[in-house]
């Protein structure tokens, strides 16, 4: 019956030993017909037979990168994206080894001791200073595996890359402040009122230049 | 996020964000992105592995000095682990000094 697929991929889902190489095709659940699932599973063992008896398994990586890519597609096209205008442009009136940057993160990161984020619609956001220690690290989001920036904040929030690079000088500097929130947001009014406030503490802070990172 | 980046460019900083999510980038296009295929959440790279968050890391600050035009969408080459980013860093010091 092909409408046990989905059921079957909500199994592999909940079993979790495959998160991470799966997170990319993990929507195919909430995306695809029961057709598109059948054509998907159908291909899949066909494709790894072959590959098998050729030895060959570059077919197998593109088949799996194609259906990833479907996936993301259909998301997005259910996804609800705000219209956008032109595009702003701040041009970095400095090199990158002068300039003072900020980091921010949608990852749900927080500080132990600070209250939690909300799983949607979170409109706040956390400060995290440059220097915080791993242990001190929490993380509340529903949307991808916590367990990454449990284990190392970097993979999202790399203050410690940042402090490399400041010493062996191809940045300027890392700011004092950094920051996280919950980006499963929803609704869009939630999301524009804080980064006004946070672009004054930016200036307060001199930063030149953002990099973001979500999850 | 890319709602983020743009209310930021607009207050005055140059932004440039990291993105797993191609179609999320090409449908806000924020000023300057990278796009990496690696696993949902582990944008800069795996846990503990700093040679490749770092190579990440800088592909995007360079974007912040390279970025031809607003919107530029760059896809990074880098297969996930499969990449020796050790020997790419050693080679990015010994063209810096």
């Amino acid at each position: 019956m092909p409408g046990d697929l989905k059921s079957l991929l909500e199994q592999i889902n909940d079993d979790g030993r495959a998160r991470t190489p799966l997170s990319r095709l993990n929507f195919l659940r909430n995306v695809a017909s029961d057709e598109d699932l059948a054509r998907f599973f159908s291909e899949l063992l066909i494709q790894t037979a072959e590959a098998k008896h050729t030895n060959e398994w570059a077919g197998l990586e593109t088949f799996l990168e194609e259906w990833e890519d479907w996936t993301l597609a259909r998301v997005a096209a259910d996804g609800t994206f705000p219209e956008v205008k032109a595009t702003p442009w701040t041009p970095l009136r400095k090199t990158v080894d002068q300039a003072r940057i900020a980091l921010i993160t949608s990852g749900g990161l927080y500080l132990e001791g600070q209250e939690p984020f909300e799983l949607s619609n979170d409109p706040t956001y956390r400060e995290i200073p440059r220097g915080t220690r791993q242990e001190h690290i929490r993380v509340a989001h529903h949307g991808y595996d916590i367990a990454g920036p449990l284990e190392d904040m970097n993979c999202l929030l790399p203050l410690a890359r940042l402090e490399e690079l400041e010493a062996e000088g191809v940045v300027g500097s890392l700011a004092p402040t950094n920051y996280g929130f919950n980006g499963s947001i929803p609704e869009m009014r939630n999301l524009e009122r804080w980064p006004h406030e946070v672009a004054d503490k930016l200036r307060q802070e001199q930063v030149d230049a953002v990099l973001l990172t979500p999850a | 996020m890319g709602v983020v980046a743009r209310i930021l460019e607009e207050e005055g900083f140059s932004t440039v964000i990291v993105v797993t999510f191609r179609q999320a980038a090409e449908a806000m296009r924020p000023p300057r992105a990278a796009y990496v295929r690696f696993p949902i959440g582990l944008t800069l790279g795996a846990p503990g592995a700093a040679a490749q968050q770092r190579v990440v890391i800088e592909d995007a600050l360079g974007l912040l000095e390279n970025a031809r035009e607003p919107g530029d969408l760059r896809i990074l080459p880098y297969q996930w682990q499969q990449v020796d980013y050790e020997k790419i860093l050693a080679t990015r010091r010994a063209s810096r000094r």
